[in-house]
């Protein structure tokens, strides 16, 4: 039962953003399992999506059997799957009171105050799972996805090595501990990891695209470019798989196709400052420093405290002879955090 | 630069090697040299005769002129063991090669085919210094005509390619020259040194065009430039003034020299609202009826160095100062600066008390020489150290600037590793040590002579005088702007990092490391005014080391506009006491650590008069934490209110002490009374009358700033002093 429970939930949780997880019973064919009715219909709406009318089965399941605890549970995740999270987290602390042993409820409730942006009660949650059943892998993933995101990077790369183990085809797992690898600045790791990833799920334009970024920090850009071309093929409209290659070909003194690869990004998502900052550079390199002033003001605009942007217009106002202009930017992005620029304000009088 | 090699007679010698010039240029060789004979002009008698006429002319010149080179040019060698530049034996020679070039130029037009002629125009050219870039054409048609044309064609020849920058060519044709000085290498080792020489420079040249600086140099404009020769610039350390040469037509006396030029005076221009005003010449005192030229200017501007040339003393510099408006008589320095020999270009260190100049007088490692003088206690210049190696070689340095940051010296030298003539070098004092010159490469070197190069405190902008085909005539001033090392942009990316959580991360941006640029390097400036009146006043601004109680230096504002400038190399921490007459003096304190880039700082003085009820804060006066014990680095400040006590017998004054709002209120009034009473001891101790001074402890009752900053409790814990009667 268990086992079953926890591969619909697995399920749930890897195809859709809410990560709902469900769990069935056999309803016995006699008219006092009306509840058990109820809580059949509503794990087919919930399945469809249909939250509403999910909530409505659950609910009306609870009424006719007050006791029923997986209603509750799974009542939880009709509300985690509307992003109502304060009834999410009563239904499964109702489930959990019921019964403190199923590990799925603590999941549950994991998942409930992680999407709530409660990181803290969440690995709590999360911690009490993994007591319960220390293979839970996903209660280890999200864990170690807590862990990672407070930048405790060590304890999440064991978390996601948990995962694995508990569950040895887990392409998430391998994914998230390349990451945790890579700010480890363990770069071989990662690119191990991402590439056990791609072989466990070759579609996954995510993982390409950390691939290639890990090798661009490797400085094998070759490699970075294929895979992050690797990572657009997958989905077309990656306009973050575009902006590092367009860094790729930059980097390797492909001016051109990082202007490409810039302005599509641009063309996919125009309010993308990265993009216009980094085109900006390739516009410098030609020596068009106006058009970097221009692409550089563009980032600006989209987003006014963006220090590298003032930076960057800084160093292109600098070729065009306009001091005080530099003088400005420089100023600006040093006040905004820049070291860099902190050197480059010592002609400012 | 430009040597000369050897007397050229004509009809040439022709047992030279022609067979290397065949192999060589053999496609060359299919032209012919026309002669001036009449078989070859039937048509043209006359002209013919009149362009006879003409080379005969400028043939008398050309000797003339060659002669006077060549006699010049033995003399400098004997001296000097090399082989000197035209402008080290002063362009002897140049004025009538210059002049043959009228008569040469006229017979050119009417038959441009003959080797000796093209030969002659473009040796005349080498060594005439507005003339050298455009001697290439005709020593190659020249040789092309004839290549046996001169033993020395080659030689030549790579000369006008060096200055063309065709490094490989120019190498090619001093290879080619070698070998015909080789079958006398005793009789020739001066000109085989030369050669080699040459070809390292060529070497080097290449080298430094390959990797240019990045720097925008551009002429100073119209305005500030003239059709005449403009030149010799010197600036402020602020960039605000500049004074320099000029042979406009309004020089004093409106006298043209030996070379048809109107003599040398010296102008000044000012930076306002972003450009240079019109250039002022100075007038008498400093200006007159002969050549008068810049040498040097202090950091501050005020005091001014010129150049005056007289054959009896090889040329000497003279001194003078700002005096409110007006520029006192330049003075002659004395005789540890000048003596028979020729001296130049003067370079004040930041705190006076250094004299860098250039000498070529004996007993230098060779030629023009860097020295220095300090002054003495007695503020006269001591007798002249020279500078050295690895500044000074065999060869000749010139234009010695010392940076007001107090460790950066730039300097030309022909010796060194230049890609011709003078090239610009900059070295460092490291532990008491000049390290080895840095060319400071092209474009700011060429292969031409580079000198007289100043820059600004700020190390950003250089000026110097260079004869480029964008001017407005003759020889202009340029900026030259250091844009250092390429910036690098930082790119910005992101990426998928958590499989499950859809936001990206953006990935750290470490910024790689990059070179500063900028000096070492505070500039101090403002104005000095009277508090009351606005008047501006002539005061002494005294910079104190307070870590070693050292007066570093002592200066003066201007009488006139009140104006004055310091320069604070980094890695002090200085007192800055500024003292007029009648006033309280005024005290600042900067601590500018080592690694402290370059800043301008304007600070306004206002200096109260000795009026009952004049508070004034000692900003020296520094106490052990949480202790009333006066700290070593207060000695100085406290011997100035002394000093004044003393000179004002009657002053009775009140010394209060104050304190952030750090702690408890009773704990800060007993902290700051008897800190105020420390500086009341000390006094005392030095025998000023108890009845005279009172303390006080005012604890944070009298803040002067906020104090919610480090600033603003930085700015009230201070000592005060007030003035009770006088």
């Amino acid at each position: 039962m268990h086992k079953i429970l926890r591969k619909t939930a697995l399920f749930l949780l890897l195809s859709s953003p809410a990560f709902a997880q469900t769990d069935t019973v056999k309803a016995k064919m006699v008219d006092e399992q009306e509840a058990e009715k109820y809580y059949n219909i509503g794990i087919d709406h919930l399945n469809a999506k249909r939250s509403a009318e999910a909530l409505n089965a659950f609910t009306k399941a609870i009424e006719v059997k007050p006791a029923f605890e997986k209603a509750y549970y799974n009542r939880g995740l009709t509300y985690l799957d509307m992003g109502q999270y304060k009834p999410a987290a009563d239904d499964f602390n109702k489930a959990i009171e019921m019964n403190p042993n199923n590990d799925s409820y603590f999941f549950g409730l994991g998942q409930t105050r992680f999407q709530e942006g409660a990181k803290d009660a969440a690995l709590e949650s999360y911690n009490k799972a993994i007591v319960l059943n220390p293979k839970n892998a996903e209660a280890c993933y999200y864990r170690g996805v807590i862990k990672f995101q407070k930048e405790n990077y060590s304890d999440a790369a064991a978390d996601y090595t948990l995962a694995i183990q508990a569950k040895p085809d887990y392409a998430y797992a391998y994914n998230d501990r390349g990451s945790a690898r890579r700010m480890l600045n363990d770069l071989p790791g990662a690119i191990a990891d991402y590439s056990k990833a791609l072989e466990l799920n070759s579609g996954l334009a995510f993982v390409c695209n950390n691939l290639g970024s890990v090798r661009k920090m490797n400085k094998d850009y070759t490699g970075a470019i294929d895979a992050y071309t690797k990572a657009i093929s997958l989905k077309p409209d990656y306009y973050i798989a575009y902006n590092n290659r367009g860094i790729a070909r930059y980097e390797s003194g492909d001016f051109k196709g990082a202007m490409e690869d810039y302005t599509k990004a641009i063309q996919l998502k125009a309010d993308y400052a990265f993009a216009y900052n980094n085109r900006a550079a390739v516009k410098y390199k030609q020596r068009d420093y106006k058009g970097a002033v221009d692409d550089c003001s563009k980032a600006i605009q989209l987003n006014n405290a963006y220090g590298y942007a003032y930076m960057n217009r800084g160093i292109s106002e600098e070729m065009l002879r306009e001091e005080a202009a530099t003088c400005r930017d420089m100023l600006k992005a040093s006040d905004l955090g820049v070291e860099q620029a902190k050197n480059y304000t010592g002609i400012c009088k | 630069m430009i040597s000369s090699h050897s007397l050229h007679t004509f009809p040439i010698v022709k047992n030279i090697r022609i067979t290397i010039f065949f192999l060589t240029f053999s496609a060359c060789a299919l032209a012919q040299s026309i002669e001036f004979e009449k078989d070859n002009f039937r048509d043209k008698k006359d002209l013919l005769k009149e362009a006879k006429s003409n080379i005969k002319k400028g043939d008398e010149l050309y000797a003339q002129g060659l002669g006077e080179n060549q006699t010049a040019v033995d003399g400098f060698t004997g001296q000097n063991h090399y082989i000197p530049s035209i402008s080290d034996i002063g362009g002897r020679g140049s004025a009538q090669l210059k002049a043959s070039l009228e008569y040469y130029y006229k017979a050119q037009n009417f038959n441009p085919d003959n080797a000796e002629l093209n030969y002659k125009i473009g040796f005349a050219l080498l060594n005439t210094p507005a003339g050298k870039s455009a001697a290439l054409p005709y020593l190659e048609k020249s040789f092309k005509l004839k290549p046996d044309v001169s033993p020395d064609i080659q030689y030549l020849l790579g000369r006008g390619y060096q200055l063309d920058m065709q490094w490989d060519k120019a190498i090619a044709a001093y290879t080619a020259y070698l070998p015909m000085l080789n079958q006398k290498a005793s009789d020739n080792r001066m000109k085989i040194i030369d050669v080699n020489k040459k070809m390292d420079e060529c070497r080097v040249g290449k080298e430094l065009v390959q990797k240019p600086e990045r720097v925008f140099i551009d002429n100073l404009g119209c305005t500030v430039n003239s059709k005449f020769p403009d030149y010799g610039p010197l600036i402020s350390a602020d960039e605000n003034m500049m004074i320099f040469t000029s042979r406009k037509d309004n020089s004093t006396g409106l006298k043209l020299d030996e070379s048809g030029g109107f003599y040398e005076d010296l102008y000044v221009s000012y930076f306002n609202n972003g450009s240079w005003s019109a250039p002022v010449n100075m007038g008498k005192p400093i200006n007159t009826e002969d050549h008068d030229a810049t040498a040097g200017l202090s950091p501050d501007g005020q005091t001014l160095y010129i150049y005056k040339f007289s054959m009896h003393d090889g040329g000497d510099i003279f001194e003078c100062h700002q005096d409110g408006a007006n520029w006192t008589k330049p003075e002659r320095m004395g005789k540890n600066i000048n003596s028979s020999a020729h001296e130049s270009t003067v370079s004040l260190s930041y705190d006076g008390k250094r004299l860098y100049f250039v000498s070529d007088k004996p007993g230098g490692l060779g030629n023009r020489d860097i020295y220095y003088c300090d002054l003495d206690p007695k503020g006269k210049w001591g007798a002249p150290i020279n500078v050295g190696a690895p500044i000074n070689t065999m060869y000749a340095e010139e234009g010695v600037f010392i940076h007001p940051d107090g460790k950066t010296m730039y300097f030309s030298s022909q010796g060194h590793k230049t890609m011709g003539g003078f090239d610009i070098f900059k070295s460092t004092l490291v532990d008491g040590k000049w390290t080895e010159p840095v060319n400071l490469g092209y474009p700011i070197n060429n292969p031409d002579d580079d000198v007289f190069f100043v820059i600004s405190g700020s190390g950003r902008h250089g000026y110097y005088a260079s004869l480029k085909g964008d001017g407005c005539g003759e020889k202009d001033i340029y900026k030259i702007t250091f844009l250092g090392p390429e910036k690098p942009f930082a790119l910005n990316s992101e990426d998928n990092l958590l499989a499950s959580v859809t936001a990206p991360i953006k990935e750290r941006v470490i910024a790689p490391p990059v070179e500063i640029k900028t000096a070492a390097l505070t500039i101090l400036k403002g104005v000095i005014t009277d508090a009351l009146t606005g008047k501006p006043l002539e005061a002494t601004i005294e910079l104190v080391d307070n870590q070693r109680n050292e007066v570093i230096a002592s200066f003066k504002s201007n009488s006139a506009s009140g104006k004055y400038l310091v320069s604070l190399p980094a890695g002090k921490n200085y007192g800055i006491a500024v003292k007029a007459e009648n006033y309280l003096f005024h005290s600042e304190n900067f601590d500018i650590p080592n690694a402290a880039a370059f800043q301008e700082v304007t600070k306004d003085i206002r200096l109260n008069n000795l009026a009952v009820g004049t508070k004034i804060v000692l900003r020296n006066i520094f106490f052990d934490f949480d202790k009333s014990t006066l700290r070593p680095e207060s000695t100085n400040e406290l011997e100035r209110l002394t000093k004044l006590l003393n000179d004002v017998p009657t002053l009775k004054i009140e010394i209060s002490g104050h304190t952030d709002n750090k702690g408890s209120a009773d704990y800060n009034q007993r902290l700051s009374e008897s800190r105020a009473k420390a500086v009341v001891d000390y006094l005392v101790g030095k025998g000023i009358a108890a009845d005279r001074l009172q303390f006080k402890g005012y604890g944070l009752t009298q803040p002067m700033a906020g104090n919610d900053t480090d600033e603003g409790r930085q700015l009230n814990r201070r000592t005060e002093f007030k003035v009770l009667s006088k």
